[in-house]
């Protein structure tokens, strides 16, 4: 039998409902222009048993009991949430895609720099226009009789010009690529922000569901009753996903204990309080390879250690046998396997870099075991950033070929430190100059550290030598020790490892990024310089040169004795001294003798007269420089053999900075009539131009496209078509991501609303509900007035027949 | 059915109010710059298109400005061309014409061999004219005038003079100075008759006698009555002058005479002492080696005496007569009984050989008849090849009467095959090929040659254009280097080779006239070419106004319907808090 109150008690309960509902209505209309709010609603339920009884009853007796709040819960979508996360990355991709490149397209400027004034006169400044003037120069030059060497020197100003802009190219293509890299700094910390602050509401949001009691536990855990809980730490943890989610692919899964585990780029990121953090790391041999690592806030990945739990091994690959676990729950010493098995078709590649780091890194950039694509960082703004500043295309990266300069680079990287090796083992042997180069060529090639070391010889002098390292790992020794380092490739991986020969000691991964990023325009760019520079100097090979006899033997004569003087000091490599030696026997009449820094330099004219120029053979080089009045008249001028000209250069062993260091050769420069006089003697044919029409021939024939490995564009080019071709690939390029961005707005706009539909906060519903609750609070009132007024008849009025 | 979210209506609003801006804004751009794009990324096809347009519009640019000067110069070219073929060649014609009809004496054919030599300066110098700096007939030549009117040998790797062919057949020593003590005798006798009478001769008359009378070292002075003087220094050594030409008219001739050389006199005296002392000294010695003898003296004191060749001389009655004739003689000039030059033959004959080299007309430093594609004439008359690979040396007579260094030169066969109208390969003879837009090709494997067919050469070979070498008969066929030869003729007093040189100019003139039919073809392919590309140029000014332009008509309805859209747009924004229930209750 029910109690005479139970009435009364059930709309207590219900008024108290009533006006709670009312209270989420009223903190869902206050929230309703809060960012990340999800609209709350009270959970009401029949009360529709016995408290305290064993089993349920629904005798007519315990009818009516009326309702009960269970909770306050959100209203929110996860497969939403996913797809709006999904879509924000995509967008977020393209977008940051579409601004860099967009800026590289403003360098090429092919279309809004090129103008003409009202009478049809190109005032043109872009790149096609600027080419277009060295040709329309040239034709001027051949065609224009009135003064040569203004044409001359106009034709030299606009090869100036051409150099002038390609330099300014690449060196605003570099600004372009600071400023991604920039950009990708402050991305990753504001990441590393996220991360830690995600850690952070992981532990208050636990903490809080203690507190509240949402908990149901078991032997072993607990369990949450996660629709419920700490729902504006839960808001805040889904805005944080959400502006992660910009950065990069991300999966979440809400935990039993209440908390997040979160997934960045497919590596678990942060895990009830912890947090992995991230950094960039810059990969040789190719110095752009900009990858990312994350390593925790907390010694999460565990090195490889022996049995006593010493690390054993802080380079290489992780064996496969070895448990990689992430420590979740310190206090428990409990470790969380990551899915992180090497080796074994798994999701990360791990590399541990030092012992004094202590943690392990994971590149969630590269490929891994043997998968091409794709990578763990599929999307996002970081994966556009990253895209954008590593991509070197597919152009020039043909499946045999992809590694070529790897290979190459540490071909050379293993020459130079052969040869430093033998510099440490014998100082004497190298000039000052020839080791400045061996180490910056060492440096260029693998990235590696070079450190000086001073040691005392036997004569108490001091010694110079240096000892290189890669990733700590001891490439020579101050004694002349020497390791060489062997490129692995695996035709199916997109990685290539550099390891020390012998040990397999693994100091260097290098992947290739193959999306059409800054890098594969400036490859163009340096293509275009090294194609150009390589076939206007073969155009001009070859020639007999007339020469001042006296000025060319003195000013190579002149080197010679400087270098006598001080081998060891002097910055020539020999090289450069075998250079000069061969330069100076072109002459018909000297002879260049002596050993290394004891050089003598002699001359003998046709009278047989023998002038010695420069003398190393005794102690001190002397110099007596030929006096072109003393020569015979035959004597004054001398022909030089098979000259060469440089009409352009560039560092050959340096083709990423091709395009930076072009310069317009010294002998233009000296002698601008050089392009239409290369022999420099001219009698009766000023207005020849033949050798001019040889340069012209370079802009009207389809030339092969190299790059700095031998790889070819499959169709040929003219100078001119190639500029557009790389105008035109980029802005279609461009044109291609604002499509994707515009169609990848489109459908987040769709899933934005969809969940905005789910999520937010409806005025009209609330005032609905509003007036429903009111409704019902004014039920209640007037049912608790009903009750009173029977338990008054009940009680007052009952049984009283007769006390009146 | 769907909830419609606060959220939702302002974030819908402002996207596509964001939209409706950014659209406004690139319609605005549009219509402003006249450009359907700035950039190739906005509309990748046409931006692809664009850039080939503007290329094709630059390389307009650079035609039409070569066709612009070539079309000047080839202008310029026929011009000067036309002066020589026509007006120049119709006054050689007459002139020689005229000479050669057998009426005229010395002193008139010296007159017509005056106005040819004239005339060729006159063409010379229309062939040396320059238009905008540029040498028009230099070929690749442009530091120098082309064509230069001189005195010159040739002398091959010997020395040995191979040009001009009659170099020693015609000049003798001793002739030489007879001919011209005969000259200036006959000046003398002039300038006297004007003193005396007041004959009038022109002006040149004069200054060619005084230059005749020059050549014998004779000063001419005038008075200031009009009178000639001449004085001349005499031989003596002290620097005494004759007068030989007074203002009465009073005037001595120059006398030629020949003598024994000194130096015959000299060896048959060293001989004599070398006989008489049974001992050869060092002064005897010096003496005999004048005449390449040498003396020899044995033990028994029995004294040879031997030529070059070492063959005996019998110096028992002096020098050998057979010998004493090869000596050249002492040859004098005087005045009455005083000497005026005394010099040995050889020298006369060297200095009377330059002065009478005849005029030749050099291309680029070499004269127009040596001609690697004919036989040249050698100094004994034999016909000989210009040898391809030999070095050949061009020695021009300075007006001191001197020989310049020379300027070496070296056929060869590239040289052979490159030469145009069977002309030697005079410098500068190379093609300037001009691109003028009709597909100039290289041969990259090739040098990057040009194709000759697809490219305009702009050179002009005055070599070829005006004639060089001779033909079968020997005659030069360049035609100033004709009338140079027909005065020359004159003046000697030969009136059959002007006569044959009138059929010889015609045939030159004819190749000039061939070369200006030639400069008139071109010059219309030109003019040609310019009406193409203007037109070309038209066609791909409408092109890109189609790829790049905005169709304005089309861009302001859009912009139009587009702000109209806007403007909803922010009166719909002032709306976007819609009324809510609250509005009611």
């Amino acid at each position: 039998m029910a109690s005479s109150f139970m009435g009364l008690y059930v709309q207590r309960d219900a008024l108290n409902i009533a006006q709670k509902s009312l209270d989420i209505v009223g903190n869902n209309i206050s929230n309703i222009k809060t960012t990340g709010y999800t609209r709350q609603r009270v959970d009401v339920c029949s009360v529709g048993y016995a408290k305290g009884s064993l089993c349920y009853k629904n005798s007519i007796e315990l009818s009516g009991r009326g309702a009960e709040a269970v909770g306050v819960a959100q209203l929110r979508d996860k497969r939403l949430d996913q797809h709006v996360r999904t879509y924000s990355a995509a967008l977020c991709n393209s977008g940051v895609k579409m601004d860099a490149l967009s800026k590289v397209e403003d360098i090429f400027d092919s279309i809004e720099a090129d103008t003409r004034d009202t009478d049809g006169k190109d005032l043109g400044v872009s790149f096609a226009s600027i080419v277009s003037k060295l040709k329309s120069a040239l034709q001027s030059y051949s065609v224009d009789d009135a003064d040569r060497n203004v044409m001359a020197s106009t034709t030299l100003n606009a090869a100036k010009s051409l150099v002038e802009c390609i330099n300014k190219y690449a060196n605003d293509i570099d600004k372009v690529s600071n400023v991604v890299i920039s950009d990708t700094k402050d991305t990753v910390d504001r990441i590393n922000q996220l991360f830690e602050e995600m850690g952070s509401i992981n532990k208050e949001i636990k903490d809080a569901y203690v507190a509240m009691g949402y908990i149901t536990s078991s032997m072993d855990n607990y369990q949450v009753q996660n629709q419920y809980g700490p729902l504006e730490l839960k808001d805040k943890m889904h805005l944080l996903l959400d502006e992660l989610s910009q950065y990069g692919n991300v999966d979440v899964v809400e935990e039993n204990d209440g908390t997040f585990t979160v997934k960045f780029a497919d590596s678990i990121v942060v895990k009830n309080k912890y947090y992995a953090q991230m950094a960039m790391t810059e990969v040789n041999p190719r110095p752009t390879e900009l990858g990312f690592v994350l390593s925790s806030n907390d010694m999460h990945f565990k090195p490889k250690t022996d049995a006593a739990g010493n690390v054993i091994d802080a380079y290489g690959y992780v064996d496969t046998d070895v448990d990689y676990r992430i420590r979740g729950l310190k206090d428990k010493d409990e470790w969380y396997k990551l899915n992180l098995s090497v080796g074994t078709g798994g999701n990360a590649q791990v590399l541990l870099r030092s012992e004094d780091y202590k943690g392990e890194l994971l590149n969630i950039t590269g490929g891994h075991d043997g998968r091409a694509v794709p990578q763990y960082l599929e999307s996002g703004a970081l994966r556009g950033l990253l895209d954008v500043y590593n991509g070197r295309g597919e152009l020039f990266a043909d499946a045999a070929g992809k590694y070529e300069n790897v290979t190459k680079q540490v071909e050379v990287a293993n020459k130079a430190l052969q040869d430093l090796a033998a510099y440490n083992l014998d100082p004497d042997s190298f000039s000052h100059g020839e080791v400045e180069k061996l180490k910056d060529t060492i440096e260029n090639a693998i990235g590696a550290d070079i450190t000086k070391v001073t040691e005392t010889a036997a004569d108490g002098s001091e010694i110079e030598k240096y000892v290189v390292k890669l990733n700590n790992v001891e490439l020579l020794a101050a004694d002349g020790t020497v390791q060489q380092l062997e490129v692995n490739t695996e035709p199916t991986q997109d990685f290539a490892t550099v390891t020390v020969q012998g040990t397999g000691k693994l100091v260097r991964q290098i992947y290739t990024n193959q999306s059409q990023g800054i890098e594969y325009y400036r490859d163009l760019l340096n293509s275009f310089v090294k194609t150009m520079t390589d076939e206007f100097n073969g155009a001009y090979s070859g020639f007999d040169v007339k020469v001042d006899t006296a000025e060319y033997v003195n000013s190579y004569a002149m080197q010679l004795d400087e270098y006598n003087r001080n081998p060891q000091a002097s910055d020539l490599t020999k090289q450069d001294v075998q250079d000069i030696i061969d330069k100076l026997q072109k002459v018909d009449g000297v002879t260049v003798s002596g050993n290394d820094g004891e050089y003598v330099v002699e001359y003998t004219d046709a009278n047989n007269k023998t002038y010695t120029i420069v003398n190393g053979a005794n102690t001190g080089s002397t110099l007596n420089k030929l006096d072109k009045d003393d020569l015979p008249v035959d004597n004054q001028t001398s022909i030089i053999k098979d000259v060469n000209y440089e009409l352009f250069t560039y560092d050959k062993d340096s083709f990423r900075t091709a395009a930076l260091d072009m310069r317009v050769g010294e002998e233009w420069l000296k002698r601008p009539e050089i392009i239409s006089d290369p022999t420099n003697d001219n009698d009766y044919e000023e207005l020849q131009n033949k050798q001019i029409n040889k340069l012209l021939g370079v802009f009207g024939t389809q030339l092969t496209i190299f790059d700095d490995y031998g790889h070819k564009l499959e169709t040929k080019h003219t100078p001119e078509d190639f500029v557009d071709y790389i105008c035109i690939e980029l802005g279609q390029q461009v044109s291609l991501e604002q499509t994707v961005y515009e169609v990848t707005d489109i459908a987040l706009t769709l899933y934005e609303n969809e969940r905005s539909d789910v999520m937010d906060v409806s005025m009209e519903e609330e005032g609905v509900d509003m007036l429903n609750y009111q409704k019902w609070y004014s039920a209640i009132s007037r049912m608790v007035s009903t009750m009173d007024e029977l338990l008054d008849k009940l009680i007052n009025n009952t049984g009283i027949v007769g006390l009146r | 059915m769907m909830r419609v979210t606060d959220k939702m209506t302002t974030g819908t609003f402002l996207t596509n109010n964001r939209r409706l801006r950014s659209n406004l804004l690139g319609s605005y751009t549009r219509i402003m710059t006249q450009r359907r794009f700035n950039r190739v990324s906005e509309d990748s096809i046409n931006g692809a298109k664009a850039m080939i347009i503007r290329r094709d519009l630059r390389d307009l640019d650079i035609y039409d400005s070569n066709l612009s000067s070539i079309k000047q110069l080839f202008t310029e070219a026929e011009s000067s061309l036309t002066q020589i073929a026509h007006k120049n060649y119709i006054s050689v014609e007459e002139q020689l014409v005229a000479a050669t009809n057998g009426t005229h004496d010395q002193m008139e054919m010296n007159i017509f061999a005056t106005t040819l030599d004239q005339i060729a300066d006159s063409m010379v110098n229309t062939l040396n004219a320059d238009f905008s700096e540029r040498q028009i007939f230099g070929g690749t030549n442009n530091s120098t005038p082309p064509f230069e009117i001189g005195r010159y040998c040739v002398t091959d790797e010997n020395d040995t003079v191979i040009y001009p062919p009659y170099f020693y057949d015609y000049y003798v020593g001793a002739e030489a100075t007879q001919n011209q003590i005969a000259d200036a005798n006959e000046a003398l006798a002039k300038l006297a008759e004007h003193n005396t009478n007041g004959t009038s001769a022109e002006e040149k008359d004069f200054v060619s006698m005084t230059q005749t009378l020059k050549k014998l070292n004779v000063e001419v002075g005038v008075n200031e009555d009009g009178k000639y003087t001449a004085t001349v220094t005499t031989d003596n050594g002290k620097g005494d002058k004759i007068t030989i030409l007074l203002p009465d008219g009073t005037h001595q001739d120059f006398v030629y005479g020949e003598g024994e050389n000194p130096v015959i006199a000299e060896v048959e005296a060293a001989a004599a002492n070398i006989t008489a002392n049974g001992a050869v000294s060092k002064a005897d010695a010096e003496a005999l080696a004048k005449l390449n003898l040498t003396a020899e003296v044995d033990d028994a004191g029995t004294v040879t005496f031997k030529d070059s060749k070492g063959i005996i001389v019998n110096m028992a009655g002096g020098l050998p007569a057979e010998i004493k004739d090869k000596v050249p003689k002492e040859i004098t000039v005087s005045v009455g009984t005083e000497t005026v030059s005394k010099q040995i033959e050889n020298e006369v004959k060297s200095q009377f050989e330059m002065v009478d080299v005849p005029r030749s007309i050099t291309y680029n430093g070499i004269p127009v008849d040596f001609d690697v594609m004919h036989k040249m004439t050698d100094a004994n008359g034999n016909k000989f090849d210009i040898q391809i690979g030999s070095k050949y040396t061009i020695k021009k007579l300075n007006d001191d009467f001197t020989w310049s260094e020379g300027t070496e030169i070296a056929p060869n066969v590239e040289a052979a095959v490159k030469g145009r109208n069977n002309s030697l390969i005079f410098p500068g003879s190379d093609p300037v090929y001009v691109d003028i837009g009709i597909g100039m090709k290289y041969d990259k494997d090739n040098d990057y040659k040009v194709d000759p067919q697809t490219a305009l050469d702009t050179a002009f070979n005055g070599a070829a254009i005006m004639g060089c070498g001779l033909d079968d008969d020997g005659y030069s066929k360049n035609l100033v280097q004709l009338v140079l030869d027909a005065a020359r003729a004159l003046r000697n007093g030969d009136q059959s080779t002007p006569n044959a040189i009138i059929d010889k100019a015609n045939k030159a003139n004819n190749n000039v006239i061939i070369e200006i039919a030639n400069i008139g073809s071109k010059q219309n392919s030109i003019e040609f070419y310019e009406q193409r590309n203007e037109d070309s140029r038209y066609n791909l000014r409408e092109r890109q106004n189609i790829v790049e332009g905005t169709d304005m008509e089309t861009e302001i309805s859009y912009w139009e319907s587009l702000r109209a859209a806007y403007e909803a747009s922010l009166k719909v924004g002032t709306q976007v808090i819609p009324n809510s229930i609250f509005n009611y209750i």
